[in-house]
């Protein structure tokens, strides 16, 4: 065994998995080597200084009291968050739910139905950017006057004239938790208000005559990208 | 500095008592989690200090691993020792500190490093020159990268075995021993030109290998 491979089996040694034959070529070879035993003392010196320390400062004696008084007064502080959370997220949920029972429940029926009453999406407005729930209610309300027949407009209306004053009555949150909502409602109503009834046949690109200065107002004038397409692109 | 030795020499606590307590605390009880804290806080705190040489900073990272540990310890895996875990999460909140020292000031606080300090090197050896090898030692695995110096502090002071390492380090088994292979390499590098300085260095090495 010659100095090199004396020195690739230290890490062998030292974690005592050296054994057999090999072990015994290795210790041949430290006891004929004064540099690969050097080498090898100075490894297991540098462990048994590593090993023995004890030379770290104590902790001082507040520390486990600091600890577990810290440790056990947070869960006292969990009840307030989970409240505030409460307070912020149930409305906000049921904004949520709410949207997807009006515009999704029943809705295949109630369109089906009205098929023939219920007007193209432009004429809610949505070339105007709707930023609150009072713009989002006069859209409605408009389309509504347009439409006074659709069942459908008549309930988001009339829900959400009542849920809007509750939420906001209720909460703090509830004006800006609104106006998401009617961001989102906006969006839905794109959806899922069928464009089938348009009074005159659409032209190549996709408008249709009586709609074509809303159309051309909406290209135009509105933020939201999505409200700028065309209704068929929607649908 | 209050220079006390640690006492760290206490048995390891049992493991059935310890899932015992561990259950005790995720109800909150104030008795278990100050026994556990008590079990393991100076280990920690020593492995901490040796890793950070800063006193404010290392009882700072083991009060966030506790904290740390009791906030998540119904996560807890009963499979581990808590101690395993809480080195773990130390290690973590360890590395991210030295990471944001050294961006912030490209050094290390070597003030509080207990080696330097006289009354205390005289626990290992009486001589002078071991007493300066045995500085040098400590100044080389402060050289080392700190994955290598946790392996040794782990390895040699806790006395743990590659595997737990591995789940300490959160790094396969491999990359330890390839941590501790070149650890060694270094600290030999390092040691050798010290050493040759020093006459009657095999009297020296024989001293300090007591």
């Amino acid at each position: 065994m010659n100095c090199e491979q004396s020195q690739n089996l230290f890490d062998a040694y030292l974690d005592n998995s050296l054994t057999g034959t090999l072990a015994t070529e290795f210790g041949a070879h430290q006891l004929a080597c004064s540099h690969c035993r050097r080498d090898l003392a100075l490894l297991e010196v540098a462990g048994h200084v590593v090993a023995s320390d004890n030379e770290a400062p104590l902790l001082d004696d507040e520390f486990t009291s600091r600890l577990v008084e810290c440790a056990t007064s947070k869960p006292a502080k969990r009840p307030l968050k989970f409240s505030r959370a409460l307070w912020v997220g149930l409305p906000a949920a049921l904004a949520a739910c709410l949207t997807l029972v009006v515009l999704f429940g029943d809705k295949d029926a109630a369109s089906n139905a009205n098929d023939k009453e219920i007007a193209p999406p432009s004429v809610l407005g949505f070339n105007k950017e709707v930023t609150t729930l009072d713009e989002l209610r006069a859209n409605v309300n408009d389309a509504l006057s347009l439409n006074p027949d659709n069942e459908e407009l008549k309930k988001l209306a009339e829900t959400l004239r009542e849920r809007s004053e509750k939420i906001i009555g209720d909460t703090r949150d509830g004006a800006s938790l609104l106006q998401d909502y009617s961001e989102d409602a906006i969006r839905e109503l794109i959806r899922s208000v069928p464009n089938n009834t348009q009074t005159k046949p659409a032209d190549a690109k996709g408008n249709n005559g009586s709609q074509d200065d809303a159309m051309q107002d909406r290209q135009n004038g509105s933020s939201n990208s999505r409200a700028a397409k065309p209704p068929t692109e929607e649908l | 500095m209050d220079v006390k030795k640690s006492q760290e020499g206490s048995a390891p606590m049992d493991r059935s008592e310890e899932l015992r307590l561990v259950q005790k605390a995720k109800r909150q009880d104030a008795e278990a989690m100050r026994a556990l804290i008590d079990a393991h806080k100076q280990r920690l705190f020593a492995f901490v200090w040796r890793m950070h040489r800063n006193h404010h900073d290392a009882e700072e990272i083991c009060q966030d691993a506790f904290l740390k540990a009791f906030a998540a310890i119904d996560s807890f895996n009963p499979d581990y020792r808590f101690s395993t875990w809480l080195f773990t999460i130390a290690y973590r909140v360890t590395l991210n500190t030295l990471r944001k020292k050294r961006a912030v000031s490209g050094e290390m606080d070597w003030t509080r490093c207990a080696s330097s300090e006289p009354d205390a090197e005289q626990e290992y050896a009486a001589s002078e020159e071991a007493s300066r090898l045995k500085e040098m030692i400590w100044q080389s695995v402060d050289k080392l990268s700190p994955a290598q110096r946790a392996t040794v502090l782990l390895f040699y002071k806790q006395q743990m075995g590659c595997q737990e390492i591995a789940t300490i380090l959160e790094t396969p088994v491999a990359t330890v021993k390839s941590h501790l292979h070149r650890a060694r390499a270094k600290l030999k590098d390092l040691l050798s030109p010290v050493l040759e300085e020093m006459s009657g260095s095999q009297r020296i090495l024989g001293e300090l290998a007591g």
